[in-house]
C-alpha cells in the first residue's frame, strides 16, 4: 500500500492522557516511520510504558489523535481491535505469560489465533525458541522458569507473527548482559529488515549500544527527541 | 465456532484445569436428562397402552332377554348399517358365559354351580379403524339404546374418560418438565461458563492483547459447552435405561400377562432428547459469552 507506506506508520498528533485526574502524558507529538529504531527513555513514572499502551490500545488517550498505518485509532471498533493488534509484536514490562499454559503453548497462541497450520507453527515456534536460547524450556510452565528466561519466552511470542511493528517494555531488563545481547542482536536483526522497533528503556547502555532515535520523557512531557 | 486441534486441546485442558466445576456441570445435566427422560417414558407408554388399548375397542349391547331370534337378527343388522360400524357378532348367554369360563380357570367351580345362565344374549360391537374416539362411541351408544329390543349398551365410560386424562396429563408434564430443566440446565451451563471465564480473565486480556479475536477465545468455550450438553445427555439416558431394564425385569415376573409391556422410548425421541441437551451447553454459552466479551 503506497499510501501507509509514504507516510509514518505511527502518528500522534497532540496526546494527553490522563488516569484519574492525574496527567501521565502532555502534548505529545510524535511521527515514526517504517524501519526505524526508537528509544523511550525517561525516569521511572515518565510515561513510557503509557505511551506505548495508547499505540496497541490498551490504554486511549484522553486528547489528540492517534494514527497507526494510517488508520485513526478512534475509528477502530472492538470486534476490530485484533487486527490493530497482530501489526504488533509486544513485550510487555511484566511479560504477561498466560501461566497455565507451557512456553511452547504461549508462543504458538499468537500463530494459532491467526489460523496457521500446525506443522508451519511447531517448526517456526521451535526454532525461535532456539534462537531466543529457551529450547530445552519449551515444557515448562511460565512460574517455574527464572525471570530472564520468562523475559526471553515473551521476545520469542513477539516476534513469532513476524509483526509491523515491535514494541520492547524493558526487553533486557531481566536478563545478564550476555543474554542481553543475543536478545538485542534478535531485535535488531527484525529492525534491518524492516520491523520498526520500539524499545522502552531506562538502561543507557542499551541506547549507546545501539544506532537509533532517542525519544526522552520526563514526567510526562517530550523533553527531547534525538536521531 | 472453530473445531480444530488446539481449540480442542484448550478446551480439555480447561476441563482438566476445573474438574469439580465441569463434574459438577455435567452431573446436573446428566440428572436433568435423567429426570425429564423418566417422564418422556411414562408419557409415551401410556400413549403406546392408548393405542393398543383403542385396537381393540368394542361396544357390548346387552339384548332383551324374551324377544325372538328373527327381533334379535334385525337389531344386529340395523346397528351393522351404521357407518362408524365395522362388524356385529351376536354372542348367545350360553356363549358369554363360556367365554366367561375360559377366561377365568381358576373360578370355573362358581361358574359350574350355576343353577340359571345370569348373562343376557348380547351384541359385540366392533368399529372402523378411524371411529375409535370417545365421541364417536358416546353417540353410537345413544342411538343404540333408543333400540326397543336393547337392555343396556356398555362401553366402559368413566374408564376411557379417566385414560385419556392421565395420557393427556402426562404429556403435559413430559412437555412442562422439559422445558422447566431446559432452562434450569441453560442457566447452570451459562453459570458454569461464566466461572469459567471470570476465572481465566487476565489469560483472556493477555489472548487479546497477542491478537486473538473473539472467535477464537469463544471457541474453546463451545467446545465445552457442546460436550458437557452431548455427554450430560449421554449419560442421562444411559443411566435411564439401566434402571429401565432393572425396573422392567423385575416386574415382567409378576405383571407381564396383565399390563402391557412397557418399552423404553423410541429411537428417534431419544435422539431428540440428545439434540435438545446438546443445545442447551451450546445455548448456555452463548448466552455467558455474548456477556463476558460485551463487558471487556
Ligand atoms: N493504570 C493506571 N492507573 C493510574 N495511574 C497509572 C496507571 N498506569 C500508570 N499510571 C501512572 O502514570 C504514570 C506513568 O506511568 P508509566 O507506567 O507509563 O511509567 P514508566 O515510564 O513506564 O515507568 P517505569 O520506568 O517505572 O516503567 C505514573 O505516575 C503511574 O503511576
Ligand atoms: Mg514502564
Amino acid at each position: 500500500m503506497s499510501i501507509s507506506e509514504s507516510q509514518p506508520i505511527v502518528r500522534m498528533f497532540n496526546i494527553y492522557k490522563r488516569y484519574e485526574q492525574m496527567p501521565a502524558l502532555s502534548d505529545i507529538s510524535i511521527d515514526i516511520n517504517q524501519g526505524e529504531l526508537i528509544f523511550i527513555t525517561g525516569p521511572s513514572g515518565a510515561g513510557k510504558t503509557t505511551l506505548l499502551k495508547l499505540l496497541y490500545m490498551a490504554e486511549t488517550a484522553t486528547a489528540g489523535q492517534l494514527l497507526i498505518g494510517g488508520v485513526n485509532l478512534s475509528r477502530i471498533k472492538p470486534s476490530g481491535l485484533y487486527l490493530l493488534r497482530r501489526k504488533f509484536g509486544i513485550i510487555f514490562q511484566d511479560f504477561k505469560l498466560i501461566p497455565s499454559m507451557t512456553v511452547f503453548e504461549n508462543v504458538a497462541i499468537v500463530l494459532e489465533a491467526s489460523g496457521e497450520k500446525k506443522k508451519v507453527i511447531d517448526s517456526k515456534v521451535s526454532k525461535i525458541l532456539r534462537n531466543v536460547g529457551i529450547e530445552d524450556k519449551k515444557n515448562l510452565y511460565p512460574p517455574s522458569l527464572s525471570g530472564g528466561e520468562q523475559q526471553r519466552a515473551a521476545v520469542a511470542r513477539a516476534v513469532i507473527g513476524e509483526p509491523d511493528i515491535i514494541i520492547a517494555d524493558e526487553p533486557t531488563g531481566s536478563l545478564d548482559p550476555e543474554s542481553a545481547k543475543i536478545i538485542m542482536d534478535l531485535l535488531r536483526e527484525f529492525n534491518e529488515k524492516g520491523t520498526t522497533l520500539i524499545i522502552a528503556t531506562h538502561s543507557q547502555d542499551l541506547i549507546r549500544q545501539s544506532r537509533g532515535r532517542v525519544i526522552r520523557l520526563k514526567k510526562g512531557q517530550l523533553v527531547e527527541d534525538l536521531l | 465456532m472453530i473445531i480444530n486441534s488446539s481449540n480442542f486441546k484448550r478446551s480439555l485442558n480447561d476441563i482438566k484445569n476445573n474438574k469439580f466445576l465441569h463434574a459438577v456441570t455435567f452431573i446436573t445435566i446428566m440428572l436433568s436428562i435423567l429426570i425429564v427422560g423418566t417422564f418422556v417414558l411414562f408419557a409415551s407408554n401410556a400413549g403406546e397402552l392408548l393405542d393398543s388399548w383403542k385396537s381393540g375397542i368394542k361396544v357390548i349391547v346387552y339384548l332383551e332377554n324374551n324377544i325372538s331370534s328373527s327381533e334379535k337378527d334385525r337389531t344386529r343388522l340395523e346397528i351393522r348399517d351404521f357407518e362408524e360400524v365395522e362388524d356385529v357378532l351376536y354372542v348367545s348367554g350360553e356363549k358369554g358365559l363360556e367365554d366367561l369360563k375360559n377366561q377365568m380357570p381358576r373360578q370355573k367351580a362358581i361358574f359350574e354351580n350355576l343353577k340359571i345362565n345370569p348373562l343376557p344374549d348380547s351384541l359385540e360391537v366392533y368399529l372402523k379403524k378411524d371411529k375409535k374416539d370417545i365421541g364417536v362411541i358416546e353417540n353410537l351408544a345413544a342411538k343404540i339404546e333408543k333400540f326397543q329390543s336393547v337392555t343396556e349398551v356398555e362401553y366402559g365410560k368413566e374408564w376411557i374418560g379417566r385414560f385419556v386424562k392421565i395420557i393427556s396429563f402426562s404429556r403435559l408434564a413430559a412437555i412442562s418438565m422439559g422445558a422447566v430443566f431446559f432452562m434450569v440446565t441453560v442457566f447452570i451451563v451459562a453459570n458454569t461458563v461464566r466461572l469459567a471465564l471470570y476465572s481465566r480473565k487476565e489469560e483472556i486480556e493477555i489472548m487479546k492483547l497477542v491478537g486473538a479475536d473473539d472467535r477464537f477465545i469463544k471457541s474453546p468455550f463451545y467446545i465445552q459447552g457442546i460436550l458437557h450438553g452431548f455427554t450430560g445427555g449421554a449419560g442421562g439416558l444411559l443411566l435411564l435405561f439401566i434402571l429401565f431394564f432393572i425396573f422392567s425385569s423385575n416386574i415382567s415376573h409378576d405383571f407381564s400377562s396383565l399390563i402391557i409391556k412397557i418399552k423404553f422410548i423410541s429411537f428417534k425421541t431419544l435422539l431428540s432428547i440428545l439434540f435438545c441437551s446438546t443445545l442447551v451447553g451450546w445455548l448456555g454459552c452463548y448466552i455467558s459469552l455474548k456477556q463476558f466479551l460485551r463487558n471487556t
